[in-house]
């Protein structure tokens, strides 16, 4: 495995890691579901 | 056999709240908070988790949202643990989840199986799904309004809670975001998964218990005529959401080239039979770019290689297959 990609993916990781510990993921998925039933046309 | 089971599960999984079927409604609990690795409305009544193409747009129509990721809010973050989700998953195995995992993808092999006459795709509308992921997925939810052409700044509801930490919006049950979000086009104008998972399951609920809790307006039509075309479609070509709309497989695409887990053809062996694009799902000439944004790396064209032309893997040995000499010298005489 080439050394770059392993790279790629440790900072991808990080990104990823960092939106998971300090994001507020709850609210704003909680509300794209909410926001999704109108997105399909059902009031 | 293995991809179709392993499909069939997952699509299982990913919809496995079953009461919400019973109940015509949606779960709402704390797993919605992860996303799931394909296309899976979040508005199906079984869906479990989030469907990560929804989540990016939510996150970007909320007002302030270049602020929000700029200044580090909690609400802004969040964008990253999308885009590190979805990232992630494509560099380290590219397509690969389009083909084994993702309950549309499964959806429409089936479809595609329908005896009827077939058709292919013209080559040039595969670029349609990157557009499509710039300006529905992107652009249009952080730019546009639902008043049609209001830009990007600090609303003033954004601002009102900016001095709240998220405990105090917990404690006071207000919510991070103004009550004047965008939409996301995407999810509204186009997505076929979200009509048919949840609009069409929760309006048939809905009917045939007599409850009839929603009204149904233009837009439900409109995005109902809209399956029935990808409807039409898939019976008809092979996965043609894959192909041409999907912004999640246009993503992950990207990364086929890179990716850690990759597809490897020995050209030096390989006849061009195109045994390996009569079975590809997607219709992909794997000899010619093994790498292809296309292909959804289902694997289904490796034991049809007749020379044994093509394997994958992750390391450099991976990526010799097999010489042609040493295969046939192990056939039986």
């Amino acid at each position: 495995m080439k050394p770059l990609r392993v790279l790629l993916v440790i900072l991808i990781l990080c990104v990823f890691v960092l939106g998971v510990s300090l994001g507020d993921i709850g609210p704003v998925l909680h509300k794209a579901t909410q926001i999704c039933l109108e997105c399909i046309g059902i009031g | 056999m293995i991809r179709r089971l392993i499909q069939f599960v997952s699509a299982f999984a990913g919809n496995s709240y079953l009461l919400g079927f019973v109940r015509g409604t949606i779960y709402q609990g704390p797993l919605k908070s992860v996303c799931f690795p394909g296309m899976n409305c979040y508005s199906c009544p079984g869906a479990v988790f989030a469907c990560p193409i929804g989540s990016l747009q939510a996150v970007l129509t909320q007002p302030g949202a270049l602020h929000s990721i700029a200044v580090g809010k909690p609400e802004g973050i969040i964008f990253f643990y999308v885009l590190g989700f979805i990232f992630l998953i494509g560099s380290l195995v590219g397509r690969l989840l389009c083909g084994w995992v993702c309950p549309f993808g499964f959806i429409q092999d089936l479809l595609h199986k329908i005896p009827t006459r077939k058709v292919g795709i013209p080559r040039q509308w595969r670029l349609m799904k990157y557009a499509i992921l710039v300006v529905f997925v992107l652009l249009l939810p952080l730019f546009l309004r639902d008043g049609f052409g209001v830009p990007w700044k600090p609303s003033a509801d954004t601002a009102a809670v900016e001095h709240e930490s998220p405990s105090d919006v917990k404690a006071t049950g207000k919510t991070l975001f103004s009550e004047d979000p965008g939409s996301p086009w995407f999810c509204k104008v186009i997505c076929p998964v979200g009509t048919l998972e949840g609009g069409v399951t929760l309006v048939s609920y809905d009917r045939i218990s007599g409850r009839n809790r929603f009204s149904l307006g233009f837009l439900f039509y409109f995005k109902l005529s809209v399956l029935g075309v990808f409807l039409v479609w898939i019976v008809m070509a092979k996965r043609p959401f894959c192909r041409t709309v999907c912004p999640l497989g246009a993503i992950w695409g990207i990364f086929n080239k890179v990716s850690v887990w990759r597809m490897h053809v020995d050209t030096s062996a390989c006849t061009k039979c195109l045994a390996c694009r009569k079975v590809c799902p997607v219709g992909c000439s794997i000899f010619e770019e093994p790498d292809s944004a296309e292909c959804v790396r289902c694997l289904d064209c490796v034991p049809k290689c007749p020379k044994r032309c093509i394997s994958s893997g992750t390391g450099r040995s991976a990526a010799v297959a097999r010489p042609v000499s040493k295969v046939v010298s192990e056939s039986p005489p």
